[in-house]
């Protein structure tokens, strides 16, 4: 499994159109970062985790629309090709998706590194800020059901036409201004709007929470997305019911 | 190993019948040649027997258990090249290979390595797949057929595009391997299965024809072949269907088959083309 996993990770990121995308994403975050979040998010400091989360909220639609590019592969007539000879090998269809998704996985967790290291170079650069401890752990809740989801819905309708992942793409588009409610998928709009709700303290900013139903809502995401993949990867191929 | 097809039907959604009441028996070794002709149900057999479609009815049973309920373990010893498959073009040979032996549980380099000698991909091992020439795809398809020792091999259309010096090179690489295993041999080429095969299978419209020795078949055929010269213009006889015609200098000589043949024809030995021929023209007039 390593060894494919290996081969199948080298494939995705040698690709040109990972490297093509990987640029979009860097160039589109520094160019987010030195527009908007260089005001501050909600009236905060520019590097503070609401600005952090509300940084990811805006990268996030093109980082999953780059991954579903790459899902999208997948699912196309050259590697149906191929998955003849894989079909005919012991490893099954679960195991085959979890790999796929395991590889997805990295490419999107390489383009958020390059995010975030745009962020830390840019705290540090133009504001000398070099405590990222807090971010961590709200910029995964925000990024990880995010994958978790987008990756599920776009394996199981790319079983049926790979055209239906690419309809997933304006999806995501509209998705990305989403309402402002706690289920703002990406959390762009929910990260500009809930701190001004917040009382604020000593400093002139309101602190950091994590909105239980904000926690709640990702936690629906993710336990959904699961969901998805684990009974996709149950249904028998669409092969053996031709 | 041992393969019981037992009264296999296969209906697509579409409602084509690809298979009507299949009943037959695969047993190590044995060399198996499938003819037919296309649209017969030669692949649809095969996919069957890599539990790639899961027939409409009837069953098949591997060593006394149903195909379907050791899908893993017969694909753990399986070898399959189909007519038309992909590979990776942005990988090496050499790495291609490595990934399919992953995927069947090869751990061994050196088997990677022995089919890539056996297939005469040495010169070609760190090349990309996408400079490789059609008949260089196809010798990686067979590579990656043959890794891990396969006790069952299932070869649908193997020789298109190679050379005729390959064809033959292959051809004894799967009749040697056949010695103690199950080699299933799908082609157009009659002429391989007559080489190599010990038994041959011919389908027509979703139905076997004939199962047995070559030699049977060819019996078979036997006082149903001849040969006459014609004019350009001549009729074909009634009856009668051509196998090849040749120009020579009195004209076209035809060689025929038919039930009965015309008094103008000469009787001549007929060969496994010729029997084949015959066999499906035979059940066309039915």
């Amino acid at each position: 499994m390593v060894k494919i996993f290996g081969y199948e990770l080298k494939r995705l990121l040698t690709s040109g159109l990972f490297i093509a995308m990987l640029v979009v994403n860097a160039v589109f975050a520094w160019y987010v970062l030195t527009t908007d979040i260089i005001e501050g998010v909600a009236y905060t400091a520019p590097f503070s985790v609401w600005s952090c989360c509300g940084y990811f909220g805006k990268t996030l639609p093109l980082s999953m629309i780059t991954v579903l590019l790459l899902q999208a592969g997948y699912y196309g007539k050259q590697q149906k090709r191929v998955d003849i000879l894989i079909g005919a090998s012991p490893l099954t269809y679960a195991q085959s998706l979890l790999i796929r998704t395991a590889v997805l996985g990295v490419c999107f967790l390489i383009i958020c590194l390059i995010e975030s290291i745009l962020g830390v170079v840019f705290c540090a650069a133009f504001f000398g800020y070099y405590g990222f401890g807090a971010f961590i752990l709200p910029t995964l809740l925000e990024i990880i059901p995010c994958f978790v989801f987008t990756i599920a819905v776009g394996h199981l309708v790319g079983r049926f036409h790979q055209g239906l992942i690419y309809v997933l793409l304006p999806i995501i588009f509209i998705s990305s201004f989403g309402a402002a409610g706690a289920f703002d998928f990406f959390g762009g709009t929910f990260f500009s709007a809930y701190p001004m709700t917040l009382p604020l303290n000593p400093d002139g900013e309101p602190d950091f929470v994590i909105n239980s139903l904000w926690l709640t809502a990702r936690l629906i995401y993710l336990a959904a997305g699961t969901a998805i993949l684990i009974v996709n990867s149950a249904l028998s191929p669409k092969v053996k019911r031709a | 190993m041992k393969i019981d097809i037992n009264n296999i039907t296969m209906i697509y959604p579409s409602g084509k019948k690809a298979l009507r009441d299949i009943t037959t028996k695969l047993e190590s070794p044995g060399f198996v040649g499938i003819l037919g002709p296309n649209g017969a149900g030669k692949t649809t057999l095969m996919k069957l027997l890599i539990a790639g479609l899961v027939p409409t009815k009837g069953e098949i049973i591997l060593d006394e258990k149903p195909l379907l309920s050791q899908e893993t373990r017969l694909k753990s010893q399986l070898g399959y090249l189909p007519q038309s498959f992909g590979l990776y073009d942005e990988l090496t040979v050499w790495q291609f290979l490595d990934y399919m032996a992953a995927l069947k549980g090869v751990k061994s380099r050196k088997a990677v390595d022995e089919v890539i000698n056996r297939t005469s991909l040495t010169e070609q091992r760190k090349n990309r797949i996408r400079s490789l020439s059609g008949g260089q795809r196809q010798r990686v398809g067979i590579a990656q057929a043959l890794l891990g020792d396969p006790q069952l091999i299932i070869l649908d259309e193997p020789t298109v595009g190679l050379d005729p010096e390959e064809r033959v090179k292959f051809r004894n690489i799967f009749s040697e391997m056949a010695q103690n295993k199950i080699v299933l041999l799908s082609t157009h080429i009659v002429e391989d299965v007559q080489a190599v095969c010990s038994r041959v299978l011919v389908i027509y419209g979703g139905e076997i024809l004939y199962d047995g020795a070559p030699s049977a078949l060819i019996s078979e055929a036997a006082g149903h072949v001849g040969t006459y010269v014609s004019g350009a213009d001549d009729p074909i006889p009634d009856g009668c269907h051509v196998v090849s015609k040749v120009n020579v200098s009195e004209g076209i000589r035809c060689r025929i088959v038919a039930e009965a043949l015309p008094t103008v024809a000469a009787n001549v030995e007929p060969t496994l083309e010729d029997a084949y021929l015959y066999c499906i023209h035979k059940e066309g007039k039915k």
